[in-house]
């Protein structure tokens, strides 16, 4: 699966002679010359893969925006690009473009495409876009990946929406009133850490004389 | 001396195979670094230090181990070990109690050997960012072969945010004839770089342990996921229970985690600091500005940042096509905007009075791919 990313971006490198038949309107004075050709000619791949499009434009745009250097820009849109790809194989055809989005973000949290694939069947007729979303917050707030999407795949098979929400919600809160995140995860309620007398301090030397 | 070691190697086993869980949260890491150190009544000196540490937090419960080896400039060397365990009851509204026990021994050349091992029960009465406990410990100090029996007795507040803490702790320690109070002040200020902390503390109604004021101050910046910077320096008590002798001291190491982590360092064990004031999250937010996205009907989403003093906000993120886009301010420091968005992850970013693009509180910071940070928000 690691693979597949590299073997993406040569496909969307080398099937994108195609470009100038679909240039992206909004790119238009956004992006210096050169780097709008080359993402133009990743958007045309992509769009013949069958991927959505928003937000390989939308990361462009936010490389513009930030006056990132055209390279770094066009070499984000590539990146980006390979994660949809794997995120929609996993996640099917069928997915929409915030699936696809929410789970290529999954995947730069620490899922696996394994995973996505996982969450899609136990969740065969509701939206994965917020549980996606969920597991990368997790994981941003000092969950380890594998745990944040064991919680998020426990839930998958009736969890709502505003479930995830609330679960997120108060992991963050937990984890800001000092509980470590996994446990903060697995409580899901405000709690405190441990805070048992563990002893001398880091850093510090130790008693007695030198 | 040399048999507390096997007790203590024991306990710190037995804690760790008892407690092993499937699904715990593991934190281990070595530092390494320098240290100058005066302990009252003797000469300074230089020394260097090595102290390994392994932590599990479960679902209700921690445990720790951490040694320390440290080689004075004399050629001395102290070798110390502690392990502890605490496990969490259940909330019950606003109450939890905390069961907690720690054991720890210290070698220094042929001396006879300092160490402790106490239980304490622990209430947490927890509130929305703040919190007060009381604690009660018992157990005994030895040196040699000599034990004594040695209690303590404390309370505390404190109030935390992402990036803000502080508290208060007043701590009454009895060890045979030997008494004493102390009352310690601890903040924290944590940003994306790193985390700064400080405590001052006095000591009062000593008796037969001398008192005083003390305080130190440590900064912690990560380099990587696995590499930190830990500064600290200051002077520290004398802690007749643990068998710690009085010093000053400044020190500076590098901390390697192998266990890879984007966040700040936690002290490898707590301290009196983490005591005090609760280690928070990290989102990575600026706290100059708040955000909100609340639900609209018809498929619409109020987006609302609070910025204390600014005249103008500005938001651009994916729903702008990354164009700044000037929000509405409804009252001084209330800031508004309704967006047609549907449910989805959204990246954005936020301007105050035309300064530079920052995540606010509210919005999941993470590193974009331009070198600058993004803030990931949800709607629902």
């Amino acid at each position: 699966m690691r693979l597949r990313p590299a073997i993406i971006v040569m496909t969307l490198a080398v099937a994108g002679s195609s470009w100038a038949e679909a240039q992206e309107p909004r790119l238009v004075g956004r992006l210096p010359a050169d780097a709008r050709l080359h993402v133009d000619a990743i958007l045309d791949s992509a769009r013949s893969l069958g991927l959505p499009i928003e937000p390989l434009v939308d990361r462009a745009l936010e490389g513009a925006s930030k006056q990132a250097s055209g390279e770094r820009i066009v070499t984000a849109v590539r990146r980006l690009a390979g994660e949809l790809q794997i995120a929609r194989d996993a996640l099917g055809s069928r997915s929409t473009s915030n699936e696809v989005t929410a789970g290529a973000s999954a995947l730069r949290a620490g899922a696996t495409g394994d995973d996505l694939a996982r969450l899609r069947r136990l969740r065969t007729d509701r939206s994965l876009a917020i549980a996606a979303a969920v597991l990368a917050d997790l994981v941003a707030v000092g969950v380890p990946a594998d745990t944040a999407v064991a919680a998020v795949l426990a839930l998958a098979e009736f969890a709502q929406d505003a479930e995830y929400l609330a679960l997120r919600d108060n992991v963050e809160r937990d984890v800001a009133l000092g509980a470590s995140p996994i446990s903060a995860l697995g409580v899901r309620v405000e709690a405190n850490a441990p805070q048992g007398d563990f002893g001398a301090t880091s850093s510090r030397p130790p008693a007695r004389k030198p | 001396m040399i048999c507390r070691w096997p007790v203590v190697t024991a306990t710190a086993v037995g804690l760790f195979t008892l407690a092993v869980p499937l699904s715990a949260q593991t934190t281990a890491s070595l530092e390494l670094g320098g240290s100058i150190v005066q302990y009252d009544g003797f000469l300074s000196s230089g020394a260097v230090y090595g102290t390994p540490m392994l932590r599990l937090d479960g679902r209700a419960y921690s445990v720790a181990v951490q040694g320390s080896y440290l080689l004075f400039e004399s050629g001395n060397r102290i070798l110390q070990g502690t392990t502890a365990g605490a496990w969490l009851t259940p909330r019950l509204g606003p109450v939890r109690g905390e069961l907690s026990a720690s054991a720890g021994v210290t070698g220094y050349e042929d001396y006879p050997s300092y160490g402790h091992v106490l239980g304490r029960g622990k209430l947490h009465l927890i509130g929305e960012g703040i919190g007060a406990w009381v604690a009660g410990a018992t157990g005994s100090s030895f040196f040699g072969s000599i034990w004594d029996a040695a209690t303590e007795l404390s309370l505390g507040a404190w109030a935390a945010s992402p990036e803000f803490g502080g508290g208060v702790t007043l701590t009454h320690s009895r060890l045979l004839d030997t008494t004493f109070t102390d009352v310690v002040a601890g903040g924290r200020w944590r940003t994306a770089v790193g985390e700064l902390d400080g405590s001052l503390g006095i000591r009062t109604s000593a008796v037969g342990s001398g008192g005083g004021v003390y305080g130190d101050i440590g900064a912690r910046f990560r380099l990587s996921s696995r590499f930190a910077i830990l500064a600290s320096g200051g002077r520290y008590p004398a802690d007749p229970v643990r068998g710690v002798l009085a010093a000053s001291y400044a020190s500076l190491g590098l901390r390697f985690d192998f266990v890879p982590t984007r966040r700040t360092p936690l002290a490898s064990l707590s301290t009196a600091l983490s005591r005090v004031v609760p280690a928070a999250a990290d989102r990575g937010g600026s706290a100059a500005a708040a955000l909100t996205l609340q639900p609209s009907s018809g498929g619409f989403a109020l987006l609302q940042v609070s910025a204390p003093g600014a005249a103008r906000v500005e938001v651009m993120g994916e729903f702008t096509d990354w164009e700044p886009l000037t929000l509405a301010r409804t009252r001084p420091g209330t800031f508004e905007i309704l967006l047609r968005l549907a449910p989805g992850s959204y990246r954005l970013n936020v301007r105050l009075d035309g300064g530079p693009w920052i995540v606010p509180t509210g919005a999941r910071a993470e590193a974009d791919d331009f070198g600058q940070t993004v803030g990931i928000v949800l709607v629902q």
